[in-house]
């Protein structure tokens, strides 16, 4: 009751049109006074605390000033005029970058998050200028994001793997066809969608010389210096996933610097932009942790589960039902907090039903993205929003929609076709 | 009134500009350490076989800082994440109404926020409470950005207050 | 009664969240009071703020392992080498607690018992031998007492996020961690192929509660509760020695080295060591300075 009526309070205010932010936080602390009564808010200080103060949300100021820099000093318009040429005689052009490109994020950074708002920062305000339909951008955008998670390394792989003692290295290698499966997945709906519609998507009709060509793989030169730098601390045992994007900040500087982008202005536009945009989205998921404390201080998601154990059904039914208290969750919490009050009181029962612990990560890593991707407490929206004045939330969502289908009918076949994920890790493995 | 807001977020005073411009630096001036304490970290590690102990600890006081001064700024330049469809349907003075409980609302969950939060500190500082690191910081300190934070929010939702009496004597 | 529980781990199989959970089910069965536990980060609250928690009463009771900010003076059990084998650590313990009870009362907190993890030992990346072999390694710590015992070897102490060690192990950031068979390294065996089995230190929990929710219990209720804990928390020490063989029985199996401690090294390690206690005692104060005679003392070190 309490559950339905915070929530139902949560949606009035952010529909209403008060900030989102603030509907979070008032909807969460209405949630602890139905629960705890005035008492409960003392727990409010700590609990900001706790939520606020971590290393691992670095990571999001540290990729967005990465690519605010790229942006501001020219080099990624660069990089689309180079990549475009090549792209023109692919339905939907440069819409498949953002996909590729965040598939290449994702094997930097740990967690999707950071992925969305670097890929955003750069994509859309590129992407809208040149004529592409904005939803269809931000959706892919925000689908594209989604690898973040899936395609190691991944903060949520391991805390997955804490909680459930499975190996961290079946779960990395489990990952990472179904991440190129899924990007491929989308790369086939865009294309369905442009050869379907045109319009979403502007064609060139002049074609490019040779030498066109060769001066446009120039224009990629910077960016491929970057994700060497970047990718290189990564897997040079360098850097963390985390100090990456520090890394990658510096680099980008360095990069401007060679190309005599680099000026006073460049840096204080893009500190600006940057504490604005990464304040934006940090508040965003420290409102929604008070939220999420409310509804672990509940006990619905173990009543939820408990439900679900009682009705005594087949395993297709239970992972079906998953799906639907993951989608339940996942509409007002945020991704970590979802593992912590599921997985352990599920995976006994799961073991019971000779589920596959590292398949069912993956699919739970799935499920968590999912979450990010529902309204109205779906943080990835809010980040690929954050990126552009133009970009309404309300257009996110929409172009999110059909990439969000696209996971359901994933997750199926994953259900379908469990060796998708298994694969890979009994090869490598046994 | 015009030019002003054609240039930057619209202001309901000067007070409220330097406040801004004050966040703003101090934000720079994190996020500018937050890159240079990580980067020197894996510098330091990766090239000298030494860490300084301390770069994760710091690096979670400056997300703290980041998260709350950000978000004024982003309350200020009006990127604060809303949903506009139903909003827009109102005429003006009805949304203007609106905003005001709106930001009267948020007001009332900053005040609260910045009140427990405060007692956090206290409670941190009567306990003698330190991070268990190398630099033993007394908690109490970076716990001071909680409450600070709440009330520069506060302080710049006042001013989307005022600002809605002003647009209604231009109109 | 109802209470509301919290323990930092948040792994509902192993012997810590086994332990609590016989300690709420015979508390419900046993007394009126019943206890609500929630495992490690469905709440948003910091593993090193539970007791704090516990003290402000946002909590009623815990299991706190990482309380050395909150009650800094409990550190002198978590001292590199001081302590080496079970029966120093029962001794010192046993010489400890009115310390301690002391000074987890100045918190608001009534300290029950608690429990203790197996002792934490030296697994690598690189092959080890000896403790001379840290020289140059990268080996993460996660207390700066830890960190000077790596150092005064050679090695290099690092800390880190404990979500990035994974990664970190695997691409060679880190090269070591010092933890315990039954504790971290279950994660993290996979990128860990060795393991001197040298006892740097141990680490244990505190059972807590918050002292005016435990005086508003009744007087059977609290003597009821305390007994249990009393039971249930060496029981919960008993089923991580347990573990730790089955987990260095399984790590083994699956292809981990695991060395015997190389002769002369705990001497040699425990003289080295010796001159940093007393320094670190008289660093924090004149208590600190007293509870380390009080375990020395029981010990015979
Ligand atoms: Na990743
Ligand atoms: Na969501």
């Amino acid at each position: 009751m309490e559950a339905i009526l915070a929530f139902g309070l949560l949606i009035g205010l952010i529909l209403g049109g008060m900030w989102v932010q603030f509907a979070v936080a008032g909807a969460g602390l209405t949630y602890i006074w139905l629960l705890k009564g005035f008492g409960g808010w003392k727990a409010l200080g700590l609990v900001s605390w706790g939520a606020a103060n971590s290393f691992t949300l670095a990571a999001i100021p540290l990729f967005v000033l990465m690519a605010e820099i790229l942006l501001g000093s020219g080099l990624s318009t660069r990089l689309y005029n180079g990549v475009a040429p090549f792209m023109r005689r692919l339905p939907g052009g440069l819409l498949h970058t953002n996909i590729a490109g965040s598939g290449i994020f994702a094997a930097i950074s740990g967690g999707s998050a950071p992925t969305a708002a670097a890929m955003s920062t750069v994509a859309l305000p590129e992407l809208s200028a040149r004529g592409y339909n904005k939803r269809l951008v931000a959706g892919s955008l925000a689908a594209g994001g989604t690898l973040g998670i899936l395609i190691p390394p991944s903060i949520t792989m391991i805390i997955y793997a804490t909680f459930t003692e499975t190996s961290i290295a079946r779960l990395f290698a489990a990952g990472l066809v179904p991440g190129i499966l899924l990007a491929l997945c989308y790369m086939g709906f865009i294309m369905a969608r442009v050869l379907i519609n045109p319009k979403l998507a502007p064609k060139t009709e002049t074609k490019a010389s040779a030498g066109d060509l060769g001066r446009a793989l120039l224009d990629i030169v910077p960016f491929l210096m970057l994700i060497v730098i970047v990718l290189g601390s990564i897997y040079g045992g360098f850097a963390t996933p985390t100090e990456a994007g520090a890394v990658g900040t510096v680099g980008a500087i360095l990069i401007a610097a060679l190309y005599r982008k680099l000026s006073w202005r460049l840096l204080k536009d893009a500190l600006s932009r940057t504490a604005s945009m990464s304040g934006n989205i940090l508040f965003i998921v420290f409102t929604s942790m008070i939220f999420a404390y409310a509804t672990a201080l509940s006990g619905i998601g173990e009543d939820l589960v408990g439900m679900l154990e009682e009705a005594n059904v087949s395993r297709l039914t239970f992972l079906l039902i998953i799906m639907v208290v993951f989608a339940i969750l996942g509409c007002f919490m945020e991704g970590l907090g979802m593992i912590a009050i599921i997985v352990p009181v599920i995976f006994p029962a799961l073991m019971a039903m000779d589920v596959n612990p590292i398949w069912f990560g993956v699919f739970v890593v799935i499920l968590v993205e999912l979450g990010q991707l529902t309204p109205p407490l779906g943080v990835i929206l809010f980040v690929v929003a954050s990126s552009s004045d133009e970009v309404k939330v309300e257009d996110v969502i929409m172009g999110t929609l059909p990439f969000f289908l696209i996971i359901v009918a994933f997750m199926l076949l994953l259900i379908g076709v469990p060796d998708i994920a298994l694969f890979l890790p009994e090869f490598t493995f046994g | 009134m015009q030019t002003q807001s054609r240039t930057g977020p619209a202001s309901a005073g000067p007070i409220f500009d330097v406040a801004a411009w004050i966040t703003g630096a101090a934000t720079g001036l994190v996020l500018v350490a937050l890159v240079s304490l990580v980067c020197l970290e894996a510098l330091l590690r990766g090239g000298f076989n030494y860490s300084l102990g301390f770069a994760e600890e710091l690096t979670g006081y400056g997300v703290v800082f980041m998260t709350f001064f950000g978000a004024a700024l982003a309350l200020r330049g009006h990127a604060m994440f809303q949903v506009h469809f139903l909003l827009d349907t109102w005429p003006e003075g009805t949304r203007r109404w609106l905003i005001r409980a709106f930001v009267l609302i948020a007001l009332l969950i900053c005040v609260i926020l910045a009140w427990k939060t405060k007692d956090l500190t206290l409670s941190s500082f009567s306990r003698g409470k330190f991070a268990p690191t190398v630099l033993r910081t007394p908690l109490w300190i970076p716990q001071i950005m909680l409450p600070a934070g709440f009330s520069v929010l506060a302080f710049f939702l006042v001013e989307q207050l005022l600002l809605t009496f002003r647009k209604s004597e231009e109109t | 009664d109802d209470w509301t529980a919290y323990t930092y781990s948040s792994v509902s199989t192993t012997a810590a969240v086994k332990g609590m959970q016989r300690i709420v089910d015979r508390v419900a069965e046993d007394t009126d009071l019943t206890i609500d536990l929630h495992l490690g980060k469905t709440l948003q609250i910091a593993s090193s703020d539970i007791t704090q928690a516990v003290g402000d009463g946002i909590i009623d009771m815990a299991a706190d392992f990482f309380f050395s900010g909150s009650v800094p003076i409990a550190r002198v059990l978590n001292l590199p080498m001081l302590i080496e084998n079970d029966e120093e650590w029962a001794k010192a313990y046993a010489a400890m607690e009115p310390t301690l009870i002391d000074a987890f009362a100045q918190q608001g907190v009534v300290l029950l018992g608690g429990y203790r993890y197996p002792e934490q030992t030296i697994f690598t990346t690189f092959e080890i031998n000896s403790l001379a072999d840290l020289e140059g390694h990268k080996i993460r710590v996660t207390s700066p007492e830890q960190g000077k015992f790596v150092e005064m070897f050679g090695g290099a102490p690092i800390t880190l996020s404990g979500s990035e060690v994974p990664t970190s192990l695997e691409r060679g950031v880190i090269e070591g961690v010092l933890t315990a068979s039954a504790g971290g390294a279950k994660n993290w065996h996979e990128f860990l192929p060795y393991n001197y089995r040298f006892a740097v230190n141990y680490g244990n929990s505190m059972i807590i509660a918050n002292a005016d929710s435990f005086d508003a219990l009744s007087e059977d209720t609290q003597t009821k509760l305390r007994e249990i804990v009393a039971e249930e928390g060496p029981a919960t020490t008993a089923a991580f020695l347990e573990d730790e063989e089955a987990q260095k029985a399984s790590q083994s199996e699956a292809g981990m080295t695991l060395v015997d401690a190389a002769e002369g090294d705990s001497e040699m390690a425990g003289e080295k060591l010796a001159p940093y206690w007393e320094s670190w005692a008289e660093e924090n104060g004149p208590e600190y300075v007293e509870a380390l005679a009080t375990v020395r003392e029981a010990i015979g070190k």
